[in-house]
Formats: C-alpha cells, structure tokens, sequence
C-alpha cells in the first residue's frame, strides 16, 4: 500500500472512531433533554389552565393577584427550563461541530495526496475495507445529517413561544424526531471495521 | 469512448449533498479530484456541483443534485443527451458576502423569518459548505423541513479572490437578506414571466396604478386615509384577454394573485359557499398585509347573480356575503379586488357602486391596430413565411377577439401539420395561404352562436349584370365610409347611418347588398324578420337591440335588414299587436344611437342621452373606427314605411334599383344561360326586346322555362336549346312588373 493511501486510511479510521465516540454522546445529551421538554409540555399545560380558570366563581376571588403570580412563577419555571434546552442545544453544537471537523480534516488529507492517489485508487473496494470514496461519502452525509438535526432544534427553541399551547405539546414530538440518525450511522459503521 | 453522456436522475441519498456523479474514467480524463466543484450546462439549467465517482463506477453517464443551479433555456442542448464539454471544472474561493433572497412556505409569521439577523445567522449556518455563484437558486423544495425555507435565491457574492463568481458558504460568511418571498408568489413569478399582452395599454395602465401606487407611498396613503380596498370591474365580450390582462400586470407589479373562480366557491352544503368566500378573502387580506396583493374573481355573474328572484336562496346569500367583504375589508389599502365579467348585466347592481367596484374598465374588441398588435405578439415565435402581411390581415379580421387570432394562427400551424403527412416535405413556415384559410374556418367569437341573424355568403360584382349606375350609388353609400373613414373625417362628412334599397321585386337587390358586403371587410349581419319575432312580450325588441350590440362589438359592421316593410311598418295603422310598434322604435332609438357607450362593452344598460359618466372621457381615445355600424335596409314596398325610419340621420340615402334595362336584360339572361347549351340561332338581343318589363327574377325563370320546353319538346335525351324553345317559354310567361307600378315607385321619393 502507498504512503498516501496509508494515510489516508488511517486519517479516515481515526475520524469514524471520533464520530463514533460523538454519536453516543450526541445520544446521551439528547435523552439528558427529554426531561426538560417534558417538563416545559408540563408547565405550557399548567400556564393554559390558569389561564382558564374563571376568576369571578371560584376561590380565586379572595386572592385577586394570584393568578398574576402564577403565571409569573410559571414563566419563570419555563425561562429556566428553555435556558436548560440552550445550553444541551450548545453541547449538540460541540458533538456536530466535532464532527465537522473531522469530515474536512479527512477531505484535506485525501486533497493533499489526491495528485499521487488517483481516483483509480480512491475508487478500490476489497472484501474487507471498503473504497476511500465511499469512507469520505458516508462521512460527509453523516455530517450533513447532524448539521440539520441541530439546525432543526435551534430553530425549534427560537420560535418557541410560551402561550402557545399547541405548539407547546407538539414540542415533544418533534424534539425527539432524530431517530433515523442513529439508523443512519449504524448503517455506515457496519461498513467499517474500526 | 463515446463523449456523450447520459443525463439521469439524481439519487434520492444524494439530496443536498450538491454531488455530482460522474464515472472514474471522465473525472480522470477532465482531470478532477473527489469533492472538485465543476459547473454543469445542461438544456434548462446551470448547476454547480462537487465531482464525485459513482458507486457502481459506471461511464457514460451523469447524475447532479440539482441542490444549486440558475435557470437558463438552452435551445441547443438536448433534454437527455450532452456532450463531456459541458462539464467545466470550476475554481471557487471563500465566500465573504451575499447577498440573498429567502422563500419561505406556510406564512411569515414564526420568529426566525421576522427576525432579519436571526435569519440571516441562520440561513449562514443552512449553507454551510455549500457552494454558491451569482443569481443562482439553492434549492430545498424537495426536502420538508421544519423551517419551511423552500429555496434561497442568490443575488449578488463577493468572495475572497474577487476575480471569482462563485464561492463557498464559510462560518465568516456574512449573509445579507434583502428579501422574503412567500412560497405561491415565487412560484407565479416563474410561470408568468412568459405571458405578454397585445394592446390593451390603456386598461393595463388603470390596473396598474391601482395596484403599485399604494406600495410606492405608503405614508401618502396613510395621510389621505385611503383605507379601503381598491375594486375595479373588466367588463368586455369573452376572449379578449380579461384574464391575461390581470395576470400579466399582477406579475409585472410583483403582486400576490389570488385566483378565485366563480363556480370554484360553491359547495354542496348550506353556508359552505358563503364559508368557501371568506376563507379566500382573509387569504387575500392576509397575504396583502405582507405585500401587495390582487385578489381576481373570474366570472362574477356566476357567483353574484341578481338577487331577488325565488329559488335562488343561495346566491342571495352569496351576493350578501360577497357585498359584506367588499364592505367589510377597512383599513387594506394594498389589496386591490378586480372581478372579470362579460355580462356585466347579470351581476347584481349593488356591488357595481363605488367603494364597492369603484372603476369599471372596458375591455373592448380590439380595433385594426390592436389587432395587428395583437398578432404580432401571437406569432412572435411561429416562423411565419415572407408573404405574411400581419397589417393586411389585421384588415381582414373585423370583429375578432385576441382569443380569436390566437386560434387562427394555431390553426394555420396545425393546416401545415396536417399537410406534412400526405406530402413528403415538411413546411416548417405560415403562409399566408394558410391563415387565410384558418380564417375562414374560425368565426368571431363575438358573433357566435347568436340568434336573430341568418349567414349570407357574399357574392361578386360581376355576378350582377347591368345597373350600373345603381352598383357606384351603393359603393358610395356602403363602401366608401367603412374602407376610406379617414377621408370622410377630413372632410367633416358624417358618416351614412341607413341606406335604404327600393325598387319592384326580383331586381336583386338582395345580391346587390352581398356584393356590397363582400366589398369591403365589413362583418356582415343579416336580420330576419321571421327570427326577430318571438311569441313572448318584449323578446323582439331585445333581439333587435342585440343585434345592434353585438355589431357594435363586432365594428365596422352592416346591418342587413331585408324585407323591412315586413319587419316594422307605419305606425297607428290598422289592428296591430303592438309588437311592431315597440321593435320600430327599438330600431330608431339603436339606429340614433343612444346607449352606444355602455353597451359597446356587451352589456345591456342603456345610458339615457345627456347623461354622463365617468368613463366617457376615457373613451374618446378611442379610434372612431369602433362604432361603425351601418343599416342597409331593402324593401319592395317604400311607401310601407314609417316616415320618421325614412329622415335623414336614420336612413340618409335612398337608392332606388330599377328593373332591367335593355343591356341590362341581355347580360342578365348571358349570366343565367352560361351552364345553358344554347344552339347557334339564340339570339340574345331579341330576347332582351322582347322582355320589356320583365324583372331579373322574371328572366331567371324565362331560361329556365325555355330548357324545360326544350326537354319536353326534344325528350330527355336532348343536347341543345334552340330559339324556338325561348319563344315558346316567352308565350307561357308573363311580367311581372307593370308601368303602373313603375311611374309609382319612380314618383314615390322624386318630388
């Protein structure tokens, strides 16, 4: 094998052994979260039904500013819990920026000996390694995927609004739609014996 | 090693990786490496892409994601098929500033797309590594995701080695958004780019004023408290580009169109229709709250019929809703409401007030010049052959619409189709033999499928012998106003409004008045009487009163109303029902005409004279050419007449045909003894001595009288009619006409 194949190789392995590594902490930031939306579906619910609740009839007449406080409390507690999301949404960010670097830290390395390497080379698949194209490919896509998972959940909490009640519990389904992620990157690391 | 390459789909995996996948041997050939930008030039598009080895290591073949890509119309490059040199490689640098547009589906209303610096940062970090050139489209319509941005269009780059067009999306890349599109205006813009009106200027220009004269001063409007929308109603006969019109400017003037058909609304339930109404309008008014907004109802009189009648519960409520809305909408100075009619009669008179509809506009048939225009730009991509004269032809088409031309031409295209497959060569340009006859296939829609009037074929000069003196009269009279109008104006001479033809029966004056229609390119309609009359009350007047619209439409027009002693006759004679009496005047009021203005446009109101209205001033701009209508009545029996038809003003010339003269009877008997195996001692001038007083009629018959002698005389099996049979056939006939009858008619209008 040729010195730049070899490191190219080796540039290749390193970086799915890092992604591999930032997969099951991207898991593990990600199910961290689900308590946090839970709780702020939890809380929408609550500030919806102190909004219902009619003021005249009911004991809350003998206490006029308590549901102003309530509400009050419960925007604080869901303040809290959106900041939370922020900072898992920052930690997302590290696993994807991480990854990031890794797919242009492969292309680099296979830019620099590409004159040498060839594309006949690139293109060579074995029964026990696959192409250098195909290791590069599955990298960039696994790279792109994440960028949008995170794209996706930054757009999420920006357009979040408290009072709004439907958007609120559907909050919950769509925070955790990233499950053809994990298929995804499973799929390529069959490929690769690491 | 075949240098085509085969254009495939891109594979669904490769979406919104901008790969390009091209076979090993190619990328070695054109000298690429993995992940080197390269710009493809393909028949509608512009992409550029990352080289990348296919899969299966395939060549011959090209699969792009088409992620970035400017659209083009390349007519030389084929669909499918492409040559390797439209594989360029492409050196891209950083990207330092762009400038960008967003289209966003489903609103603008959540956070990100309100807020511009959010957006920006955010759009920054969507394009990541993409490689972006000037004016080029990144594309995310085919992905849902849960930002709704469809596409991203690309204004303006600046990148780093400034020589460069094209550059890729960095964390540093500064993002300029300097706009943002809703997703159904985008996708107008596209498709509506390629409709362009002939003529029609002058109601453009009233639309477009009230669709962008909001946008451009906002703080005018608001300071003038314009708070209403603006309504304006096209009125005009079908086909004359009501709808186009209204596309074309909502296009030109960046407007959201919001279509609304009339029959679209109506749902099976109860309060569905009304429901259906508001949904759109709110559409409208949402829509127009971000930009300006036109919302166009086709067809109003489908939705908003006169109220009033029983059993039409529904409508009533619709028309109820419809003027609610109309009222209802304050405070939307942007949305501007333009409903298309062609009979602005059905619709109910409420909604044509101001602040309702405020302007109406006269969509009209187009006169020559427009139509010219019009055929201009019909056949602007047809390759017409050199002897197409498009000025000759607008000529020769009085009274068709653009819908019509249209036709005519595609027509002629398809003759030359159709001719292709029984000859070997293929025509590939329009004649003027072609439309030609496409022209006498299609009839003007405005004179179509209407009842009240017959076909008249019209026939030659020559085919008339003799009255000579009568034919100058009559090209005086019909003729010379309708072809040399110009000439007329110079001279102050107001056109002719009647003509009248008298004279005993069976001088052809009927064929005279073919002749003269034949003539000139006048739209030609006959009335007769037996069509006019109808058993129920009023309905004559109204068909005569249609007529008359319809050949304003349809103008420079002749009315020909043969027979018109039989059709209206002196009135407070007699027992009569009344009926003639109401069509006479109809005829003097339509032939003074009032109510021209209005009912140009097809509708039926009559505008009482003295009256004004607003649209009059617009209408002098109008080519006097438009209302040329002239009534060439011909009777048997003058003295029938009323005396207040026969004034000058109505019927202003009075031509008397008399019958045949001695020439004229011997060239009337050549032209019906042409078919006529005649033997060699017929002598023609004879004849013509003998038949004193015999009308054309009477000489028609005599020929025909003299062949039946001859068959019965000679047997079947004859060849030749001899003079005996004549003499024999001028025994059994006699005239018909008498010197009594002639002194009258010549007394009736010399003193």
């Amino acid at each position: 094998m040729m010195q730049a194949e070899l490191l190219t190789r080796r540039q290749l392995k390193s970086a799915y052994v890092t992604v591999e590594k930032q997969t099951v902490r991207w898991k593990e930031i990600h199910q961290n979260s689900d308590q946090y939306v839970n709780s702020l579906c939890n809380l929408s619910e609550q500030l919806d039904s102190c909004e219902r609740v009619p003021e005249k009839t009911t004991f809350l007449k003998d206490f006029p500013d308590l549901k102003i406080r309530l509400r009050a409390k419960l925007l604080g507690e869901m303040e809290k819990m959106a900041g939370k999301l922020r900072e898992t949404l920052c930690s997302l960010q590290e696993v994807s920026n991480s990854i990031s670097r890794q797919y242009a830290a492969s292309m680099h390395t296979y830019q620099t000996h590409a004159g040498e390497l060839g594309i006949h080379k690139v293109v060579q698949r074995s029964a026990t390694e696959p192409s250098v194209a195909d290791m590069l490919e599955w990298l960039g896509d696994i790279d792109r995927a994440v960028r949008e998972l995170y794209l996706q959940k930054q757009f999420l909490l920006d357009t979040l609004k408290y009072d709004d009640t439907r958007q609120m519990q559907s909050l919950h389904r769509r925070w955790t739609q990233d499950s053809n992620l994990d298929t995804m990157i499973m799929g390529m690391s069959y490929h690769i014996i690491l | 090693m075949s240098s085509n390459l085969m254009v495939v789909q891109s594979d669904p995996r490769d979406a919104g990786s901008q790969r390009c996948r091209l076979g090993p041997e190619l990328m070695t050939k054109l000298s690429l490496n993995m992940g080197d930008h390269v710009k493809l030039s393909l028949a509608r598009s512009e992409l550029l892409c990352k080289a990348w080895p296919r899969q299966d290591l395939a060549e011959g073949m090209l699969q792009a994601d088409h992620f970035v890509y400017r659209d083009v119309n390349n007519r030389y490059v084929s669909e499918k098929f492409i040559e390797e040199s439209c594989v360029e490689k492409l050196a891209v640098g950083k990207l330092l500033k762009a400038d960008v547009a967003v289209v966003v589906a489903g609103g603008l209303k959540n956070a990100v797309v309100k807020d511009k610096s959010l957006l920006e940062m955010y759009i920054g970090q969507k394009l990541l590594n993409v490689a972006v050139f000037r004016n080029c489209t990144v594309s995310y319509a085919d992905r849902s995701s849960i930002d709704n941005i469809a596409y991203v269009l690309v204004r303006d780059v600046e990148c780093a080695e400034c020589k460069l067009d094209a550059g890729y999306v960095t964390k540093k890349t500064e993002f300029n958004v300097v706009e943002v599109i809703r997703l159904e205006q985008y996708n107008q813009r596209q498709q509506s780019s390629n409709i362009s009106l002939g003529a029609l200027q002058r109601q453009a220009a009233v639309l477009k004023e009230a669709v962008s004269l909001p946008l451009m001063y906002p703080q005018t409007f608001d300071k003038l408290c314009i708070n209403r929308p603006m309504g304006i109603l096209l009125l005009g006969p079908p086909g004359v580009g009501k709808t186009s019109l209204v596309k074309t400017v909502a296009a030109e003037c960046h407007a959201h169109l919001v279509a609304l058909n009339g029959p679209d609304v109506f749902g099976p339930h109860p309060g569905e229709s009304e429901e259906n109404l508001r949904r759109v309008f709110q559409e409208a008014v949402t829509i127009s709250e971000e930009g300006p907004c036109v919302l166009f109802i086709d067809e109003l009189d489908a939705l908003c019929p006169k109220r009033g009648g029983s059993g039409k519960s529904q409508e009533n409520r619709m028309v109820a809703q419809m003027l609610t809305l109309m009222d209802g909408q304050a405070g939307r100075g942007r949305l501007v409401v333009v409903a298309a009619t062609n009979r602005p009669n059905a619709i109910d008179p409420a909604l044509r007030r101001p602040g309702r509809f405020d302007k109406e506009v006269h969509v009209g048939v187009p006169n020559q010049q427009e139509r010219e225009e019009i055929l201009r730009v019909v056949s602007r991509d047809m390759s017409l052959a050199e002897d197409v004269d498009l000025n000759r032809l607008a000529e020769m088409t009085p009274g068709y619409t653009g819908a019509d031309l249209t036709a005519v031409c595609h027509l002629a295209a398809y003759s030359l189709l159709s001719r292709a497959q029984t000859q070997d060569k293929i025509p590939t340009q329009i004649s003027m033999e072609a439309l030609r006859k496409a022209l006498a296939e299609i009839r003007p829609s405005a004179l179509r499928g209407f009842d009240g009037t017959t076909e008249v074929s019209p026939v030659d000069w020559s085919a008339i012998g003799g009255l000579e003196d009568v034919k100058v009269k009559l090209q005086q009279a019909v003729v010379w106003p309708l072809l040399h109008t110009e000439a007329f104006s110079r001279l102050g001479l107001p056109r002719p409004k009647g003509v009248l033809l008298y004279g005993p029966p069976g001088c052809c004056k009927t064929t005279l008045v073919r002749a003269a229609a034949g003539a000139c390119h006048a739209t030609f309609l006959a009335v007769s009487g037996a069509q006019v009359y109808s058993p129920f009350l009023g309905e004559s007047e109204k068909t005569i009163s249609q007529v008359f619209q319809r050949a304003r439409a349809a103008a420079p027009t002749i009315i020909f109303l043969d027979e018109i002693d039989s059709l209206v006759r002196k009135r407070g004679e007699g027992v009569q029902s009344g009926v003639q009496e109401r069509v006479l005047s109809t005829l003097l009021n339509e032939m003074d005409g009032i109510g021209v203005e209005i009912s140009r446009s097809g509708g039926l109101t009559k505008v009482a004279e003295g009256s004004s209205c607003t649209d009059q001033v617009e209408k002098k701009a109008v080519p006097v050419t438009n209302n040329n209508v002239l009534v060439v009545a011909a009777t048997n029996r003058p003295d029938m007449l009323d005396s207040a038809l026969l004034r000058p003003g109505r019927v202003d010339r009075t031509i008397y045909v008399p019958p045949p003269d001695l020439t004229a009877r011997a060239e009337i008997l050549h032209v019906h003894s042409r078919k006529m195996p005649l033997s060699q001692d017929v002598d023609i001038q004879e004849l013509a001595h003998r038949t004193n007083l015999y009308s054309g009629a009477d000489l028609e018959n005599l020929c025909r009288e003299a062949a039946m002698q001859a068959l019965q005389q000679e047997g079947l099996d004859t060849g030749v009619v001899k003079h005996t049979h004549f003499m024999a056939a001028l025994q059994d006939t006699a005239p018909s006409l008498n010197e009594e009858e002639l002194q009258h008619y010549q007394t009736l209008f010399s003193k």
